[in-house]
């Protein structure tokens, strides 16, 4: 769970976005985002952070196969 | 034994070969959904005249003449899917021919009922509904499993002898584990997908939901739209993965699914070998953003404005939580994606199988659906999209199989995992796994079906 500062950021970050997405969310929704933020945030903060550099693309994805230079070898 | 709690193969060599008159179980099996469903929620229409068409028009397919139910998220040429949602963002469902709808019909089925299913699919539980939850028939006080609740509980309280979900972070696993059934989440792309509502996808998948192995290769068959072989596997190359995926559940979960994986080593031959893979620390968030953000073009601040409070809380404030996921979050889940098919492409090499728990703990109660694991007390929504959600990532096909019931009496799933396009290799090894434990779970009946 964050700490106060974490849940005063995630605060500040829903209402300005909201805020600027002219979309309206009542009490008890902020309060579910808040909640759901507080058990997301760190994963997917995680993964911002995440240094993902030396992954070669997949151009042209198919999910329905094993990835294509694989496939090849 | 009643015709209706036979297998689906059962039921289908029953009427192909003239020993049951298909119309006979067509009305036993409304009876019985009349007479059991109010119990479990399961399915949230039926259309008995539009049934009765189809089996007059049936033809001669492999399961002629057989009662089937679909989820909620398929249109019907009488009836648009609802999602299990009073609203919708954009334009309305409309009915139309699905693809789980033709494959059905072409294979002589009859569709008896439309199953109830978690909100827009968006959650592990099926405690959520525009039709009031879902309930699971070994404890109706607990949830059945989402997205594809109605699918689980149908079958799992003998209303049919198998349905049609639909998979898109393990949304056929999960109620197949928390109610006792096997549930095919196919390779991406084998089995039909046209009308769907998330055209787009690159994650969802329709697949069967049975009693078994040999029923899900049936119906798993007819969604494919070409014949399942089935071969006796033979020293298998099983992976367990270390960490969170198997030490991170309800020890009892472990446990059972240990025995199981050796039961299972025990019958066909082989070895057990831990293995890993990359990325696997961010598998649960990428693949929830992956899942997720392929449903946001349709998604506006408009729009979300507009739903009201016939729909849940928990959803209104999701939908607008959606819209404020940072680009970069997106990119590199799918920078992710790329480096775990990578990854598991390398690990398939070594291994036939990969396994571990489908959902880290048993069925959690309807009216706090949350799981206590080694690590706290979580939602389920939390911790089972990082047991399924990485097939869904990366395409390849898994499966749930019961292998045990909790110290609840709940049902306890092992989950496998095969390389693309080896979903019958999967089929034969659930075979093996149940004959292994001798059918013990497969044929285990809720305390409601018995």
């Amino acid at each position: 769970m964050p700490d106060e500062g974490g849940a005063s950021a995630t605060k500040t970050f829903v209402s300005a976005g909201l805020d600027l997405l002219e979309l309206e969310a009542g009490d008890a929704e902020l309060a579910v985002i808040e909640a759901v933020d507080a058990l997301y945030r760190p994963l997917t903060q995680s993964l911002i952070d995440a240094e993902l550099d030396g992954i070669s693309p997949e151009p042209g994805a198919d999910m329905s196969h094993a990835p294509r230079a694989l496939e090849q070898r | 034994m009643s015709l209706m709690d036979a297998t689906l193969r059962e039921q289908a060599a029953a009427l192909a070969g003239g020993d049951a008159d298909p119309a006979e179980l067509l009305d036993a099996t409304l009876g019985r959904i009349q007479d059991r469903n109010p119990a479990v929620n399961a399915i949230v229409d039926t259309f008995p005249e539009e049934s009765r068409r189809m089996l007059a028009e049936a033809p001669r397919g492999p399961l002629f003449g057989v009662p089937v139910a679909i989820k909620d998220e398929w249109p019907l040429p009488w009836r648009a899917e609802r999602l299990g949602a009073a609203q919708h963002m954009g334009p309305s469902p409309s009915r139309g021919e699905s693809g789980p709808y033709r494959a059905l019909r072409d294979a002589g089925a009859v569709i008896v009922g439309g199953a109830n299913m978690h909100e827009y699919g968006a959650g592990s539980t099926g405690h959520i509904s525009a039709y009031g939850p879902a309930r699971n028939p070994w404890d109706t006080e607990r949830c059945p499993g989402g997205s594809s609740s109605g699918p689980g509980a149908a079958f799992a309280a003998r209303l049919v002898a198998g349905a049609v979900g639909a998979d898109g972070v393990g949304s056929i696993r999960y109620p197949a584990a928390y109610c006792g059934l096997t549930g095919l989440k196919p390779t991406f792309g084998r089995s039909t997908m046209v009308g769907h509502h998330v055209a787009q996808t690159t994650t969802i998948v329709s697949g069967p939901l049975c009693r078994d192995a040999a029923d899900c290769r049936l119906l798993g068959g007819v969604l494919f739209g070409e014949v399942l072989a089935s071969r006796e596997p033979d020293r298998l190359r099983i992976g367990v993965v270390p960490g969170e995926l198997w030490d991170d559940c309800d020890p009892e979960v472990t446990r059972a699914c240990r025995e199981a994986v050796e039961a299972l080593r025990g019958d066909v031959g082989g070895t057990v070998a831990e293995v890993d893979f990359d990325g696997r620390e961010h598998v649960l968030m990428a693949s929830i953003l992956v899942g997720q953000t392929e449903e946001l073009a349709d998604s506006t601040p408009k729009r979300v404005a507009a739903l009201g409070e016939e729909v849940s809380l928990i959803a209104r404030a999701l939908l607008r939580y959606r819209l404020l996921i940072p680009a970069v979050a997106i990119s590199k889940a799918l920078r992710v994606r790329t480096l775990v098919r990578r990854s598991l492409a390398e690990v398939f090499e070594h291994v036939d199988v990969l396994a571990w728990p489908t959902v880290a703990a048993p069925a959690p109660p309807l009216e706090n659906p949350t799981v206590e694991v080694p690590s706290g007390t979580y939602p389920a929504d939390y911790v089972n999209p990082r047991q399924a959600g990485i097939a869904n990532l990366a395409g390849v096909p898994a499966i749930s199989v019961p292998v045990a019931r909790s110290s609840d009496g709940l049902p306890i799933g092992l989950q496998l995992l095969a390389p693309w396009g080896r979903d019958e290799l999967l089929l034969d090894v659930a075979e093996a796994l149940e004959r292994a434990n001798g059918r013990e779970w497969v044929d285990a009946l809720p305390p409601l079906a018995s």
